[in-house]
């Protein structure tokens, strides 16, 4: 589940906007979660909390200081490095070849390299070389493949908006061009790769 | 009478108290987002004693057959996507 999180919030945040977030995460996913959080949801509108520092009471004055707008709440969503960490990661996917964002879109969808390679009708281990380039081009973390996949979705989902505000900064766009000058679809394509996976 | 009154408004904003999840006298909307289903139901019976209303959450992320969005309950106020708690 802890994997599933930082798609579960933007899933969250995206369909349900008004709705506040209160993100428990157990170790190891705080960074992945937390940029989620500030990647989607605004921050009076969000809480992380660690399972390990979290009881009754503290649960409690979460859900109740979410509900009534209490500033405090922003002073305890306090994101670490990874928002910026996954922009920039995320700038660098104008790095990749148009195959490679190919393969990183499906990706992001959820897919395993040989479901991928199944529906780009390649084989797998062409499918292998270019995710461990796509890892190595984004600097994402490729000792833990599931953390690297969770990055490289994160980076692409923030790729789908970000890349829209600064055309010009992009060398190749998700689809077609269509997509970059009005930046709607590309948006709603990020909403799709989610509830794709999700099936 | 004034001693009274500043009582009920301590209890009220007190976390033990039953109306602690309650705005103006609305209860707190919530749906707890929880795969576990003991550590769920817990942390929903404690929303409940506390006044909230617990939307319910189907547990079908895990092998899904319906998206996952539509597990999101739009009326919740206050969504909680939890892991496993550290001290089960």
């Amino acid at each position: 589940m802890n994997n599933d999180m930082p798609r579960l919030i933007a899933i969250t945040a995206e369909s349900v906007p008004k709705t506040k977030i209160l993100a428990i995460s157990t170790l190891g996913m705080e960074n992945e979660i937390s940029a989620a959080l500030t990647n989607f949801s605004q921050a009076s509108h969000s809480v992380l909390a660690r399972a390990d520092r979290i009881n009754s009471e503290s649960l409690l004055e979460y859900i109740r200081n979410l509900e009534s707008g209490n500033t405090e709440v922003s002073e305890i969503h306090t994101p670490s490095v990874p928002a910026k960490y996954l922009v920039k990661t995320a700038e660098r996917i104008g790095s990749l070849t148009r195959r490679e964002l190919e393969i990183l879109e499906i990706l992001a969808m959820g897919h395993s390299n040989k479901n991928i390679a199944s529906k780009l009708s390649l084989s797998s281990r062409t499918v292998n070389n270019h995710v461990g380039m796509i890892f190595l081009k984004l600097g994402v973390n490729s000792d833990s493949d599931i953390n690297g996949r969770v990055s490289a979705t994160l980076a692409f989902c923030i790729y789908s908006r970000v890349i829209v505000k600064s055309p010009s900064s992009n060398r190749l766009t998700p689809s077609d061009t269509s997509v970059s000058s009005t930046g709607i679809r590309t948006f709603t394509s990020s909403k799709e790769v989610f509830e794709t996976n999700a099936t | 009478m004034h001693e009274l009154f500043q009582n009920t408004q301590r209890n009220t904003f007190h976390t033990d108290s039953s109306e602690y999840l309650k705005v103006n006298g609305f209860p707190i909307k919530v749906q707890v987002v929880l795969p576990d289903e003991l550590e769920r139901l817990g942390i929903e019976q404690l929303l409940k004693s506390r006044g909230a209303k617990v939307l319910p959450f189907t547990n079908s992320i895990s092998g899904s057959e319906s998206s996952t969005k539509s597990l999101i309950n739009p009326k919740a106020d206050v969504i909680i996507l939890a892991t496993e708690t550290a001290n089960r």
